[in-house]
């Protein structure tokens, strides 16, 4: 048995249909479904055949400009740009769409994709860069989580232990100066001071029970959770 | 077992046989192409039903042959014929063949790896490497390995961090991922990761102190406060969030939430299994509120769990008025 899809894909092949044609079909299809799995992997399908993909990174931002969150657009976008390496381009359009909306976490993990997979690599260079930009849209929106999970994404693929750029701390630290309380500064700060224990500094335990108690008062949903990682943190100790 | 209940039984049996290919595995409905999705669905309806007619419905050895065929070379599973390959794939897979044991050993060679790779550096997993953390892909991801036996591949500790931080401080429901909306669906997706997470855990923990208590991370009171509260459609069924209308899928998935927000699990060392914990349940508000418990792998209870796995396992005859 065969999908309707796949006769398409097999009629279009019988007849030597121009598949520049069927990307247009696509691209209606597309805006009316924008959900649907069979349509974007049909679309990867006759982009294979074609081999060509010049069309498909506007196809993609036209389809992320209806929803920028599209799940389906940025696993295929990911496809398209690791297969035909368009590599180059992909971090000016992930920072436009940061600024249209520096909560967009799906455009922050894009980032993550790039650094993390692109063929010139990851060096000192990109670290320092990448942790001043972090810190820079962290200051814009302190309560956003997309770059805090970032910023501990790339310090462990960097393999930078969380107290390695002082300036990072600063920040968490600025914040209780304000009187501002942010659950993700302070759970930066317990994992910083949480490595620190596992590495030996036994004393730092200390710290982790003050900030983690701050936890429990102010962010009370993941009251059970941060019991639980001061658990762990005192285990590391013993 | 009522005489109607009985008929709904034979129907519900006759409509999804019709569903099986013969090829392997099942359509969405009579004659449609066998899809993971579906032939998961009916698997599940068929322990539901639970009767010897129900389970001599699938074909395993048709079925073992369509899940080898979806393999592919990174360990993945299409999702049909001809399909895209995500993690859905293998919980799918997983889930049939643990209820219709299957073998395995083959059919999972390298799954695992596959898996792990799906995990982000959020702590979630998503449906493909690299690709952004996600609730549902995640339950599927995790549920697959706790089949697999793989969990302790799985960074335990980042997934605790990004999974207690989707559920929402003012809502008290979950979100499928980090900035998006509360939804009720995912007081399953979310919500039905949390006792295998926390059962591995604790599983975990008791590998270095042999009494370490059962470890506790998410709030079942605020989960039951948006289900209940929130979700409920005053004409009946469950819904996403106040503004959307009920349906079945997030009745279900509501429901489910509901349900493991409730009850509490823990590993049976002799089983080799997650089952109900002796702790009561933690219940909100009146007693009417309490659903009964679902195994966290399946979904489905855990009785129709071992029956069908008791059938596969030793061919033991089931009486057909005991699972109601």
């Amino acid at each position: 048995m065969r999908s309707a899809r796949q006769y398409r894909q097999e009629i279009l092949a019988a007849l030597q249909k121009d598949l520049k044609e069927e990307l247009d079909f696509i691209d209606d299809m597309a805006s009316e479904h924008p959900k649907s799995y069979q349509i974007w992997h049909h679309r990867q399908i006759i982009i294979e055949r074609l081999n060509d993909p010049s069309k498909e990174i506007s196809f993609i931002d036209k389809m992320l400009a209806l929803d920028s969150k599209n799940y389906h657009a940025w696993s295929y976008r990911q496809w398209v740009v690791s297969t035909y390496n368009l590599w180059d381009d992909e971090i000016p359009d992930i920072d436009r769409l940061i600024v249209e909306d520096i909560r967009n976490n799906s455009a922050w993990n894009q980032r993550f994709f790039v650094m993390s997979r692109r063929p010139q690599g990851f060096g000192e260079d990109d670290i320092v860069k990448e942790v001043s930009y972090i810190l820079q849209k962290i200051r814009l929106a302190p309560n956003n989580e997309s770059p805090w999970n970032y910023l501990r994404g790339i310090l462990e693929f960097a393999g930078k232990p969380f107290d390695e750029f002082p300036q990072i701390e600063d920040v968490c630290r600025s914040f209780e100066a304000k009187a501002m309380i942010v659950p993700h500064a302070l759970n930066f700060l317990l994992e910083l001071n949480a490595q620190q224990v596992q590495a030996g500094q036994g004393e730092r335990v200390a710290e982790c029970e003050k900030i983690s108690k701050q936890l429990e008062e102010h962010d009370p949903v993941r009251k059970l959770y941060w019991r639980h990682r001061l658990e762990q943190v005192k285990a590391f100790r013993n | 077992m009522s005489q109607s209940l009985m008929a709904d039984k034979t129907r519900a049996v006759s409509t999804i046989s019709h569903c099986q290919n013969i090829s392997g595995g099942f359509g969405g409905g009579p004659s449609q192409l066998a899809h993971l999705a579906t032939t998961y669905a009916a698997v599940n309806a068929l322990a539901i039903v639970g009767t010897k007619e129900a389970y001599d419905v699938v074909d395993r050895a048709s079925l073992l042959s369509f899940f080898i065929r979806l393999k592919q070379p990174d360990g993945s599973f299409l999702m049909h014929d001809g399909g895209e390959a995500d993690a859905r794939g293998t919980y799918c897979i997983a889930s049939c063949a643990r209820l219709l044991n299957l073998p395995t050993a083959q059919l999972f060679s390298s799954s695992p790896e596959f898996v792990v790779r799906c995990q982000s550096y959020e702590g979630g997993l998503s449906g493909y490497p690299g690709v952004e953390a996600h609730g549902g892909y995640t339950f599927c991801a995790l549920a697959a390995m706790e089949i697999m036996q793989k969990t302790d591949l799985v960074d335990l500790d980042a997934l605790a961090n990004w999974i207690t931080n989707r559920q929402m401080s003012f809502e008290g429901g979950f979100s499928g991922r980090t900035n998006k909306l509360v939804d009720g669906c995912y007081s399953f997706w979310q919500g039905g990761s949390m006792p295998i997470l926390e059962v591995a855990l604790t599983r975990r923990a008791r590998k270095s102190e042999f009494n370490a208590r059962p470890v506790e991370i998410f709030n079942r009171e605020s989960l039951q406060e948006y289900i209940l509260i929130c979700c409920q459609s005053g004409v009946g069924g469950l819904r996403d969030k106040p503004s959307s209308l009920a349906d079945y899928y997030h009745s279900c998935y509501c429901l489910s939430g509901l349900s493991v927000a409730q009850h509490y699990y823990e590993w049976d060392v002799e089983k080799q299994d997650i089952v109900l914990s002796s702790k009561d349940p933690f219940l909100l508000g009146s007693a009417d509120n309490l659903v009964r418990p679902s195994h966290p792998l399946h979904n489905i209870r855990p009785e129709h769990v071992d029956n069908i796995r008791a059938y596969f396992e030793h061919g033991v005859e089931v009486d057909p008025g005991e699972s109601t």
